[in-house]
This record gives C-alpha cells, structure tokens and sequence, in this order.
C-alpha cells in the first residue's frame, strides 16, 4: 500500500467519523450524538467559572450530598485513586465554596479506600447500595467485574473512568433483554487502541518513512489486556499497518526483559498498550531503554500511569514517548478550566506544581457529578431517587460538555462509554505536551460490541 | 541462539540479585530459625531510603546505598528488640505470623513515607559502561547487580565462617542454651542477626531497584522473587542461596523468552513448580541441613 | 473445662457437646439472637455478615488443617476458589445449589490432597511455601482452562433449592447461617473422632504419633483433605452470593489473613475462629468508615496496614493463645465468682 492510499484511508476514516458524529443514524449502529448545541452546564450552577475568584462566600446548605467512592487508595493501583482524588476533592470544594453547591446542597465524596481487596470492594459495593445510594464513584471498579455484576444485578449504576466492551456496551440481544449499570467517562479500550493506530499511522507518514509502520503490543494478562491486545491487531489489519506480535505480563513484574526482547525481534516500529499500572510499566520502560540502539527505537504510545511515572522521576527513559488521554492536562493553561484549577492550586496547595492527568479526571468526574445531581434534583427530587431513575437521568446524557475539560459526555441505552475521544501527548521536557487534538474514535459496529469478538488473541 | 545466549546471561546476573536477597532470608533463619516473610518489604524500604537519599540530597548512589544499608540495619535490630525478641521460644506459627504483622507494619511506614509514587536511581553503583557481546548488549545496572551480589555474599560467607560473632550465630542456631552457658550473649547476637539481615535487605532492594524501578509494590514481588531460590538452595545454606539464584534466574528468563509469548504469566509459576518438585526430593532444598529428629 | 460437679452418667451423656444447663442457655440464645439479628441490624451489615460467614466457614477449614493437624497452609484462598469456581460451572450446568456446594467442597477437597501430598517430606516453613506455590499455581491454571472462563470469569445465580430463590440478602443469610451451623457441627464431631485425635498428635510431635500407630501418610493427607472440603464449601456460597467468580478475587494476602484470623481467635478451637473473623472483619469495616479526606488519605490507609501489623503481633505477644483463651478465662471466673481461690 502506497502512503497515499494511507493517507487517504485515514482521510476516510476521519470523514467517517466526523460525518457519524454529525448525523443521526441507524440506532443499533451508531450514537446518537449532538443533536444540535451541546449541551451546557445550566446557569445558577457554574456562573463564569473564568471570572476572578474572591472570597468564599457564606452559604447555608440545604442539607449535605455524600457520594460514595470506591478507590484505591493503597495497593497496585493506589497511584490513580490517590491523585484523582484530589481533583475529586479540590472541585467539590470549589463548587461549595464559590458556587452554593449544588441547587444548594452541599456536596462531599463518601471516601473509601479498597485496597485492591476484593472482599473489601464487595462489602463496600452492597454497603452503599444498602445504605440507599442511587449512584456509586468508582475508578478501580472496572479491574474487578464483579462490582459490575454487583451493580446490574442490585440496579445502581455506578460510574467508572475507563472499562472494556465487555462492561460498558450491550450487544444488539443483550440490549433487548437487559440494562447496563456500568458507565465510564471514556471510550473503551478497544476504540482507544483504534485511536493509537490511526496516530501511529499519521505519525509514520508525518515522518515520511516509506512502508508501513510494524506495530506490537504490551498488556498486562487481564481481560482488558486481551481486548486491547486484540483491537490493535484488528485495526492494524483493517488501516493498513503491519501488525506484528504481542506480548503479555504478569500484574507485578521484576523485570521486562522477555517481553522487550520479543518485541526487538520483531523490530517493532511502535509498541500500543491498553489499560496497566505504573509498576510493570516503569520495568518496561527502562528495560526498553536499556535495550534500545541506533537502528531500534520503537515509540510506546501507552495508558498514562506512564506519564504519572515520568512526572514522578524525570527518568530520561520515559521521555519521547507518547500517552493517551480523554481530558486536558495540567499544563493547558490557557482553556479556561485548567486556569481556574490552576488558581484553585495556588490558593489550597500552593505546594504542587504539577498534576498529573488523574487530576484532572478527578476534576472532569466531579463535573459530571454535580450535573447529574443537578438533574436529578430538577428531574426526581432527592427523596425519590432510585438506581434504576439514575441510569435514566445518565442515559439522557447527549453531548453533555463538561465545561470543555473533555470530550462531550452521550450515554445511551446500548452505549456507556461517554465520551468518544482521546488525546495523544508525548512525554518531554519534564511536561506532558499535546501533540494532536481530541480525536474522535471510530464508531463500532454491531458485531464490534460483542465481547466475545473483543477476546480473540 | 539469539535469544538463549542474553537470556542465560540475563539469567545469571539477576540470579545473582536474587542470590543475595535470599542470603537476608539465610542469615536470620540460620541462628533464629525464623523465616522472615517480612524480608521483600525490608528490601523495599531500604530501596526507598537510598533512592530519597540520592535524589533529594543528591548523594551518588554508592553513598545513599551505605547510608540505606545502615538505617536498615537499625531497623532490623528494632524490630527484634520489639517484636521477635519477646517471641524466642515460641511455636514457629507464631513467629511466622509475627513476620507477617511486621510485613504489614513495615508496608504502612513506608507508604506513609513515600506514598505510592515510583522512584528510580539517577546512576548506577559501580561506574561501568555496558557490555557488548555482537548484537547483545549486557546492561550495566544488570552487571552491577551481580559483581555486588556476589562480592557480598562471599563477605557474608567469610564473616560466618571466621569472625567471632558469626562463630557464636552459628552456635546459637545449633543450641541455644548451650551457647548461652558457654558465655555467648544469645539476646545480643540474635539482635546482630536481623540487623545484618535488615542491611543485606537493604543492599539487595537497591540492586533489585537499579535493574528495575523502586516502588512499593518491590515489596510483594521482592519475597516471591527470592523464595523460590532460598527454598531451593536451603534456608540455613549461603553457597546453596548463591548456586540457587542463578538457576532460578536462567529458568524464569528461559520460559520467559520462549514461552512467555505464548502463555503469558507462566514465567512467574515456573520458579515455584521447580521449587516444588527439588522440595519433593530433597526436603531440605539442595544444600540445606538435614536434621535428624528425636521424639 | 467443664463446671465443677458435672459427672458423667452414661456414654451419651459423655459425648455430648452441650453439656450443661448454662451451655444450652447460651448456645439457644446466641442462635435466636442470630436468627433475629436482620430485625435489628441495618440492611449494610447483613451483606458483610454474609460474607463473613463463608470466610468463616473456611476459617473453620483452616482450623482443622492448622489449629489440629499442625500443617500451616496460607493456600486456603486458592482452595477457596476452586469451590467458587466448581459451583459457577456446575450451576451453569443445572445442578442444584446445595448438590453444587457439596460438590464444591469434594472438589476442593480433592485439590487439597492433592497439594497437601508433599506436607509428609516437607515440613515447617518450607511446607508454608508449598502451599503459597499452591496458590499461584491454582490461580494461574483457572485461567487457563476455557471452562473457567478464562480471563473473563464466569457469573453464578443466587442460591436456590427447589423453586425458591434465595435473591435478598435477608434470605441469603438465613440460607448461610443455616450451613453454617451445620458446617460447626460437622467440624466439632470432626475432631473428636479418632481422626481428630490423630490430627493433634501429629501436630504436637509427628514421629511420636507415627511411632504409636497412627499412619501418618493417611492422615496429614486427610487433614488437607478435611480443611480443604470446608474452603471449597465456603467458597462455593461465596460464589453464589458475589454473583461473580474472577481469579482477581482471590488473593494470596487473603489467604494469609486467615491465619490472622486463627491467631486472633486462638488456635486449636472451633469457637475460636468465630471470635478471631468477628473482631477483624468488624474492625475492618469499622476502619473503612473513618472518612477519608485530603491529607487524610495518606495516612489513614497506611495507619490501617500498620494497625493490623500491631494487632497480630500484640496478640502473639500479650494472649498468644488468643481470644478464646480469654473467653475461657473470663468463663472459670464467672463459675467460681464470687469464691474464687487465688
């Protein structure tokens, strides 16, 4: 295949994707997305959020909203739940604080630290739903599909950051028998790989290199790894890039030296990762460094817990490649929204100087929370809030922009991802640096949204 | 070929890595008697104490590493005088599960310390460069790794065998009541044990760390990346820790290079199916003791 | 020990478990307090009861295997799964719950021998790490059978016999609580038969035992087999009340917190693992109630972990005998109050 052909499938796909987003099509196909303007923030709730911050001013609350949290705040994956949750906190704040609330309620997160115990994840899962919550916050739910199982079967939704196919979309017959209780803010794994694929794509004709790019892949050996690993494959197979191995690892590593010595068998061009943590990929990183020499020095494009380690260490081995994401960074000053976290920092914890991208999902989740709050006192009123009126309430999400931090959140009936698109930014100069804009994934089709299609390799 | 030869060598030199963790295992199961499931976590603790000291105070890393040797080391002898010296003559159930309270203790200090963030060492400990064999390249911090691994565990070795304490470690672990009325201080000399196994802990975390990063997950991998070696070798034998590491190290980076790929995970059940089976065997591991028992 | 007085008149009489006025009063009321405790407990604690009680059903396992036998297993999480994953298999298939339990226990059991075969060549800390192979080995080969649902994991139905659908956690707990009694039943007549009786002499010195007669082979396999039979019944109910079985639910740090639970509770006692799991896993959840705010969350959750260090090492320390050992006391004071002799 000629780079032009490339270029115009790419072009193809684009246009596709664009044209999908723009208009209504077969329901069982494709959202329904941005029926005319997106949809804003109601007034009374986020009045100006550029507008100079003063002093907090009095506010007597209506009574006060705790929404529980499920998180990792200790274990494997403690680092994303121990971040995010100082976005989480420092937006609930501001909310209180500057803005009254929420309709007038006050609003907390009911914190709770899993520790990567299943037996604690469970308890804590039938406890809030026992307790009467109509929604749970849960950001490690999606590594353990019994929360999901806990959640479809008791009908209280819970909302999550990222997930699978297998959790977060339901297959043209599962969509007539049952409803989904799981949501997430982001596109699933396999649309994300899609995403890395078409930017590997236009990365290799960017560079004008000639043949097609050679691509391999590091997962860890979970279900997500599996999907993931098999997305690119796929999506390799269908834009034209030459797919070649996979590799797989264990949850916690010593060391990384088969999987690199694989992939530098295999001369792998750019090395695609789903869903990992920042130890196996801190391993992999310096042993990929270690192993690189002039004529092999493929670029991982991978989940951000690597930019959260190259932030933590400014080790030079990290440094050049690329990270996704479905948010902003910390370092868009000039949106709006990342200013204002900025003055917010400043003012609470003047301390940081950097935050990672979990922050500012923690950020975009409080966001989503205080509108779904928002409609449900409009919509239900407090007293008379159940899971099943939540799920509603979140199904009715079309186009939701979330103050420009993110991709336009849309749930529908078959379809919890949220938002559709992804970021890529590359690690350098001690920063995380955006080198494309949102891109909007490919939308699946109805064969794509059966799990078992997802489990292949 | 292309692959067997830098996984053998791989192989040795982390092998060697594991050799001397599995020594702080030896050291203080020798006169104790105690397996210390604590010993992963005390890895990562010294790991975290040389990687804060060469970053923050910008110490080379040789230094930060003496200087997490030796608060290594005073922990090790706080912990015996807390928590396993009032526990000498116990059933070994209780002494097990005292470890494991201590692994629990050590983990929550140090996540209180140094949260969840993952650290790495700016330089390597022994200023060479990397080896080159054709197309292979020997990594330095892998070299590293075994030229210390192996200078300390034959110190170690030589410091049992001819200085005095280690003279009365050994009687101790023979009798202690026999040692103690021939004039050795067993209170004293156990406390010695753990703070020399708290420094060699120390050492071997900060080798484990160069070859990969410091975070605290080091503290699971850590004791399941040594136990296989100290099982296999003995827990009470350095030359068998010393043999043991590097079989065990070649093994997991063989089945990782060929099978890997193929069934991911295997390369961590493999080491352990190895230990089973020579277990089966040789109850004692290779070079362990055989004690003959009396009713 | 039994109360001053007491004699015994016939064989029945000798053998019975409850042997006393007090004792019938007391076991009768713990089990009406029990059976009426969902009046009176929020809904949340009945979800964590439940849990409770198939952990304390392998408790009871680990007991025999531990406490009696002598044999420190940290795989009883491992065992535990292949009873949650033989139930979720053999409910997919139509076999009834209780037939599916049962078969969960058998299943486990038989794994468990299996595992527990090299336990005559090794001992002591060595055979600690057979069973901790044990337990990565069972976890890693679930994932690899395609009956297992792989990386996916299976879904499991609530528990039901016949028609009736055990489907709130209200009847899920007086469907376990029931099991659960008959599970103490079983294991306290367990290990007061002869195999019971050889179990504790293996543990308190093997080549004596095996001098005397008892075979030790047969036996310290029965005794894997006995603990492991409890595990898999345990996690066969648990398997029916998370609704999900996935190798991530399984952990070698659970595996090792029942040990935690013996100690605590105190060795050598069937009572005694209902007081080890109650205070820990009440403890447990109490501590994930503390809220968890700002500069909090960095130093509650570590406080935890070193919390539980401290606990385990307090009792090993000041009551290495455990809870029951106090419970003991507190019940010779309460019979000889107010003469006590001293």
């Amino acid at each position: 295949m000629k780079r032009r052909d490339i270029l115009a499938i790419v072009l193809a796909i684009t246009l596709v994707a664009v044209t999908a987003c723009a208009t209504p099509k077969a329901p069982d196909a494709v959202p329904e997305v941005g029926k005319g303007e997106p949809q804003r923030p109601a007034d009374g709730v986020y009045p100006g959020y550029n507008a100079p911050l003063g002093e907090p001013s009095q506010w007597s609350y209506k009574g006060t909203i705790r929404i529980p949290h499920v998180t990792d705040m200790t274990g494997p994956a403690a680092t994303s739940g121990v971040y995010a949750h100082a976005g989480l906190d420092d937006w609930f704040k501001y909310v209180n604080e500057y803005l009254g609330g929420v309709r007038g309620y006050k609003m907390e997160w009911n914190n709770l630290d899993s520790k990567f115990e299943p037996e604690l994840m469970i308890n804590a899962f039938n406890r809030f739903i026992d307790e009467g919550n109509p929604v749970i916050m849960s950001m490690i739910a999606y590594v353990m599909p019994m929360c999901a199982e806990i959640a479809n079967k008791r009908h209280v939704p819970y909302l999550g950051l990222s997930g699978s196919v297998g959790l977060a979309i339901l297959d043209p017959e599962a969509e007539k028998t049952r409803d989904n209780y799981h949501f997430q803010m982001s596109p699933v794994l396999a649309s994300r790989m899609a995403i890395c694929v078409n930017f590997v794509l236009d990365d290799w004709n960017k560079k004008g290199k000639a043949g097609k790019p050679r691509i391999g892949t590091l997962n860890m050996d979970n279900e997500g790894g599996h999907e993931a690993a098999t997305a690119v494959r796929i999506f390799c197979e269908q834009l034209g890039a030459d797919f070649t191995i996979h590799t797989f690892h264990p949850k916690n590593i010593t060391d990384a030296i088969a999987q690199v010595s694989a992939l530098k068998k295999a001369k792998v061009d750019y090395i695609i990762t789903g869903p990992d943590l920042d130890q196996p990929l801190s391993v992999f990183g310096l042993e990929l460094e270690r192993q690189q020499t002039a004529e092999w020095d493929p670029k991982v494009i991978t989940i951000t817990d690597w930019a959260t380690v190259y932030l933590d260490t400014l080790n030079p081995a990290f440094e050049g490649h690329y990270t996704y994401e479905y948010c902003l960074t910390w370092d868009d000053v000039d949106k709006p929204i990342i200013k204002l976290a900025h003055q917010l920092n400043e003012m609470w914890h003047p301390e940081v100087t950097e935050r990672p991208f979990l922050y500012v999902a923690g950020v975009e989740t409080s966001i989503v929370f205080c509108e779904l709050y928002k409609r449900i006192i409009d919509d239900v009123g407090l007293d008379a809030v159940t899971g099943e009126k939540v799920r509603e309430i979140l199904e009715s999400f079309d186009g939701f922009d979330p103050l420009g931090i993110g991709g336009a959140l849309t749930y529908n009936r078959w379809d919890h991802q949220g938002s559709h698109s992804l970021r890529i930014s590359q690690c350098r100069d001690g920063r995380i640096v955006p080198v494309t804009g949102m891109i909007e994934a490919t939308p699946l089709t109805p064969e794509q949204r059966y799990r078992q299609y997802w489990l292949q390799d | 070929m292309e692959l067997l030869l830098p996984a053998i060598l791989n192989g040795i030199c982390l092998g060697f890595i594991f050799s001397l963790g599995a020594m702080g295992l030896v050291v203080i199961y020798k006169s104790s008697g105690v397996f210390n499931m604590a010993q992963g976590m005390m890895m990562m603790m010294g790991a975290f104490i040389a990687a804060s000291f060469a970053l923050s105070l910008g110490m080379p890393v040789w230094l930060a590493t003496l200087v997490g040797m030796a608060v290594m080391a005073a922990v090790g002898l706080i912990l015996e005088l807390l928590t396993m010296g009032p526990l000498v003559g116990q059933p070994l159930f209780a002494q097990l599960m005292a470890t494991i309270g201590l692994l629990s203790i050590i983990r929550g200090i140090s996540m209180m310390i140094w949260k969840t963030r993952v650290y790495t060492y700016p330089t390597n400990i022994i200023p060479i460069g990397d080896l080159f064999m054709g197309t292979f390249k020997l990594s330095a911090s892998y070299l590293n790794g075994a030229i210390i691994a192996i200078a300390a565990g034959i110190l170690l070795g030589l410091y049992y065998r001819y200085s005095k304490q280690g003279i009365a470690m050994r009687a101790i672990s023979e009798d202690e009541q026999l040692a103690e009325s021939v004039g050795i201080r067993a209170k004293t000399i156990l406390a010695l044990t753990w703070a020399l196994g708290g420094v060699v802990a120390a050492l071997s975390g900060t080798l484990f760390g160069l070859t990969g990063s410091v975070n605290y997950v080091m503290g699971d991998i850590g004791l399941l990346a040594i136990m296989p070696a100290v099982l296999l070798g003995g827990l009470d034998s350095f030359t068998g820790a010393l043999i043991a590491g590097p079989v065990i190290g070649i093994t997991a980076m063989i089945t990782g290079t060929y099978l890997e790929v193929i069934a991911p995970g295997i390369v961590a059940i493999i080491p352990l199916v190895v230990m089973l089976i020579v277990m089966l065997f040789m109850p004692h591991g290779i070079f362990g003791q055989k004690r003959i028992e009396r009713i | 020990m039994l109360p001053a007085g007491l004699y015994s008149r016939s064989y029945a009489e000798d053998i019975a478990i409850v042997r006393t006025k007090t004792q019938w009063v007391v076991l009768v009321t713990s089990i009406l307090l029990a059976v009426c405790c969902p009046l009176f407990l929020p809904k949340s604690a009945i979800n964590v009861i439940n849990l409770t009680i198939c952990m304390l059903i392998a408790t009871i396992g680990l007991q025999i295997l531990t406490g009696y036998a002598g044999l420190i297993s940290v795989g009883q999480a491992a065992f535990f799964a292949v009873g949650a994953y033989t139930l979720a298999i053999l409910s997919k298939a139509g076999v009834p719950f209780l037939a599916a339990v049962l078969a969960g226990g058998l299943v486990a059991s038989v794994v468990g021998a299996f595992f527990g075969a090299p336990s005559l060549r090794i001992k002591g800390f060595y055979l600690v790490m057979a069973t901790l192979a044990a337990h990565y080995i069972i976890l890693y080969a679930v994932t690899q059978f395609d009956i297992c649902g792989g990386q996916v994991g299976l879904t499991a139905d609530y528990p039901s016999i016949g028609s009736f659908i055990f489907d709130t956690p209200v009847k899920i707990f007086y469907l376990f609580f029931g099991l659960l009694i008959l599970c103490t039943y079983l294991a306290k007549n367990v290990v007061r038969t002869r195999w019971g009786r050889a179990f504790v002499a293996i543990r308190d010195n093997d080549l004596a035992a095996s001098v005397m007669g008892v075979n030790l082979w047969q036996t310290k396999l029965l005794a894997f087999a006995t603990g492991c039979f409890f595990a898999g019944i345990g996690g066969a109910m648990y398997a029916s009340f998370a609704g999900y079985v996935h190798p991530s639910q399984f952990t070698l740090m659970a595996g090792i917190w029942y040990l935690g639970y013996l100690i605590v509770g105190g060795l050598g006692s069937i009572t005694g693992c209902y007081f080890g799991i109650a205070v820990i896993m009440a403890i447990k959840e109490g501590l994930t109630r503390i809220p968890l705010h700002g500069a909090a969350v960095g130093y509650v959750a570590p406080g935890t972990d070193i919390f539980f260090g401290l606990v385990i090492i307090g009792v090993l320390i000041f009551e290495p005998r455990g809870l029951y050992h106090l419970w003991e006391v507190f019940k010779s004071y309460y019979r000889l109050w107010p003469l006590a002799h001293r």
